[in-house]
């Protein structure tokens, strides 16, 4: 069967079955399930899913490492896969002969090698003197720049990129996203991505393909994708815990219901919160203060109403407020809230952990990179100058 | 701008191995010769003296053991060292591929597991450092024999071809237990006793003919073990002893049958490798 000009990559039932071994012999399981997918010749198809959906199983099919169990797939030129940054490379070598090396292993010439040496010392921001030296006297985000510099300069027409991007400093991982991002527009590269951050995969890959469990969820446009499976990847969504008992205060007031408007949070990106609450007569003097804990439940903010100037003199019985965010100031990860309300001084609703939300990573300012040190923290808006 | 189509399917055969794919084996290869070669003696004093202090260590061994020990006699009378030495390069070379080929993919996980090759290409890297050594070794020897006999050109050609035979079965016998390890770590424990068996069960420290005697009639099963090809015809391309030996050709057989099997094995394996390492 041929494959269509306008496609670099088919695969047509694709499929990957395990069989068990030990105390699970007889048993066996589809890791990845008959998968049929088509990607246009110079464009980038991100892979989303949560761990154990198959994707790093299609990868390993479509790299060679392992054969499929039914189906199968076509491509045009030559395929190069980055399951890993600097695979091959040995800490006794210099790092020149961890280029060569590292470039045999994915099928370049000695030649080839030498003619970008110049161009991925530049990339990897590398010395004259430390390409000659071990690498194991480099720092080890010298050792993943070289990594990722001769990746991007191999030669290939279809690029298979697994989380790679995930290691590194933030600029070189924006640096990497651009070069890939040239090498899809300028050399015409077709690029599989995979990764976790999804703010990465997102500026990459304008189509997404989403799988869980082995199965294609969904296949469409990454900015769609990410938001429904941010949704649902965090497991069913904390649920507002307002019926619990742990609820204390003299219950003139109660919060019912918390939400954020657009959708799961995004580090860097605008959403609204609503708060709900109802009660009892005019609620005279409302204050509401929401302390958001970290995931290892150290205090990291206040969301404070009087605090930021919006203290209503009166307030419906029951109603909502909402609190609008430019720039979600949160990084990525899980934050619980405690939350009071008080009436007139006096402390109407108290619970705490009233709610929990999930940040996804992205950057602080929608024009910077994604920041993913995996703390969880907030972000002070700052000003950086060369002038005071 | 049409370039060439690449097609996978679950029902290609296992046999199918393209002339590519050979190239590539090649050429990855070479990279990891490249890079032991590189590496060989990495923070040592002595750094390369040891291509021929390791050959002289040895021969030094075999000299004190089977010699001053145990007593052993060379045939023909000529003088023991000349005729223990004259199988050793070879046998060096064939221990070197074993011990370093067979255990290679298990010890280079963490690169068979994230890119594809061939994956015949790193036992077969490992006769890169091993015939480097034996041009070393040969070397010694040559001049030694020279300085002894006053020989120096003759029986090279059967040298060279005894060398292929040992190069050939060392890389088969590694081929089928680091396909086999993939799965089975048990030959690589048993691999220590192999090498030592196959030095013990070969003769290089004493002559074939205290061996082939010990088998009457028989002793065309002592060629099974193609190593006994290699002794025979060392001895009989340095030293003119004996004559082309029919028997040869069995070793010869067993020879290139491990290494087209070995590689065979190793193209079946590659398809579950990383999910069975």
């Amino acid at each position: 069967m041929s494959l269509p000009s306008h496609l670099a990559l088919q695969t047509q039932g694709l499929a990957k079955r395990y069989f068990g071994r030990g105390s699970f012999k007889g048993t066996h399981y589809w890791a990845l399930k008959p998968l049929d997918l088509e990607v246009a010749a110079g464009s980038a198809l991100g892979l989303m899913g949560p761990n154990g959906a198959g994707k790093s199983t299609l990868l390993k099919l479509l790299s060679g490492l392992t054969h499929p169990s039914a189906g199968g797939y076509q491509y045009r030129g030559q395929m190069t896969s980055l399951l890993e940054v600097g695979t091959g490379f040995h800490p006794d070598l210099s790092g020149r002969e961890n280029v060569y090396l590292s470039g045999a292993l994915h099928g370049m010439s000695r030649k080839e090698m030498a003619q970008r040496m110049e161009a991925i010392q530049e990339f990897a921001g590398l010395h004259d003197q430390y390409m000659d030296h071990p690498i194991k006297h480099y720092s080890s985000g010298m050792k993943v720049r070289l990594g990722f510099s001769v990746a991007a300069h191999l030669h290939a027409d279809i690029l298979v990129v697994d989380e790679v991007l995930a290691v590194g400093d933030a600029s070189f991982q924006a640096k990497c996203l651009q070069s890939m991002e040239a090498q899809m527009s300028e050399k015409g590269r077709t690029v599989l991505f995979v990764s976790h951050n999804l703010y990465a995969l997102q500026s990459l890959c304008p189509q997404s393909l989403w799988l869980d469990r082995g199965e294609k969820v969904r296949y469409g446009t990454s900015a769609d994708l990410v938001t429904d499976y941010l949704q649902q990847a965090h497991g069913p969504k904390e649920a507002f815990a307002s019926g619990h008992g742990l609820a204390s205060g003299s219950g003139k007031l109660r919060l019912t219901d918390m939400e954020w408007m657009s959708g799961p949070p995004q580090t860097g990106v605008a959403n609204t919160l609503r708060i709900a609450y109802e009660g009892e007569g005019d609620q005279h003097d409302v204050d509401i203060r929401l302390n958001v804990h970290g995931n290892d439940g150290r205090f990291v903010a206040p969301i404070a109403m009087h605090a930021h100037g919006f203290a209503p003199a009166v307030l419906p019985a029951s109603g909502e407020v909402y609190v609008h965010f430019e720039a979600m100031p949160f990084m990525e990860g899980w934050y619980t809230v405690q939350a009071r309300a008080t009436e007139r001084g006096v402390v109407a609703y108290e619970h705490k952990n009233v709610w929990g939300f999930q940040v996804a990573s992205g950057g602080f300012l929608a024009q910077a990179p994604a920041y993913t040190s995996g703390k969880n923290g907030v972000h002070i808006r700052q000003d950086w100058r060369l002038e005071p | 701008m049409s370039k060439p189509e690449t097609s996978v399917h679950a029902s290609d055969p296992l046999w199918r191995r393209s002339a590519a794919e050979i190239h590539r084996a090649r050429s990855v290869a070479w990279a990891f010769a490249r890079r032991d070669l590189q590496l060989r003696y990495a923070q040592t004093r002595m750094g390369w003296l040891w291509s021929v202090g390791q050959p002289l260590l040895a021969a030094a061994i075999v000299l004190i053991v089977f010699s001053w020990i145990v007593k052993v006699e060379a045939p023909y009378g000529l003088s023991y060292p000349l005729y223990a030495f004259a199988a050793l390069p070879a046998w060096l070379m064939a221990q070197h591929v074993l011990l370093q080929g067979a255990p290679s993919l298990v010890h280079n996980q963490h690169i068979v597991s994230k890119v594809f090759f061939p994956r015949t290409a790193l036992p077969l890297s490992k006769a890169g450092v091993a015939l480097v050594d034996f041009s070393v070794a040969t070397l010694l020897f040559w001049v030694y024999r020279g300085w002894t006999t006053g020989m120096w050109i003759e029986g090279l050609h059967w040298v060279l071809l005894f060398a292929a035979l040992g190069l050939y079965a060392a890389l088969g016998l590694a081929y089928w237990i680091a396909a086999l390890s993939v799965r089975y770590r048990d030959g690589l424990a048993l691999l220590p006793f192999l090498v030592q068996g196959l030095f013990l069960l070969t003769p290089i420290a004493y002559p074939t003919e205290r061996f082939a005697s010990a088998l009457g009639d028989h002793s065309w099963l002592l060629y099974l073990n193609p190593f006994v090809g290699v002794a025979d015809g060392m001895r009989f391309g340095w030293l003119g002893l004996g004559d082309w030996n029919d028997y040869h050709l069995i070793s010869f057989g067993v020879a290139l049958g491990l290494f087209v099997t070995g590689t065979w094995a190793l193209k079946a394996v590659e398809r579950t490798l990383i999910d069975d390492l």
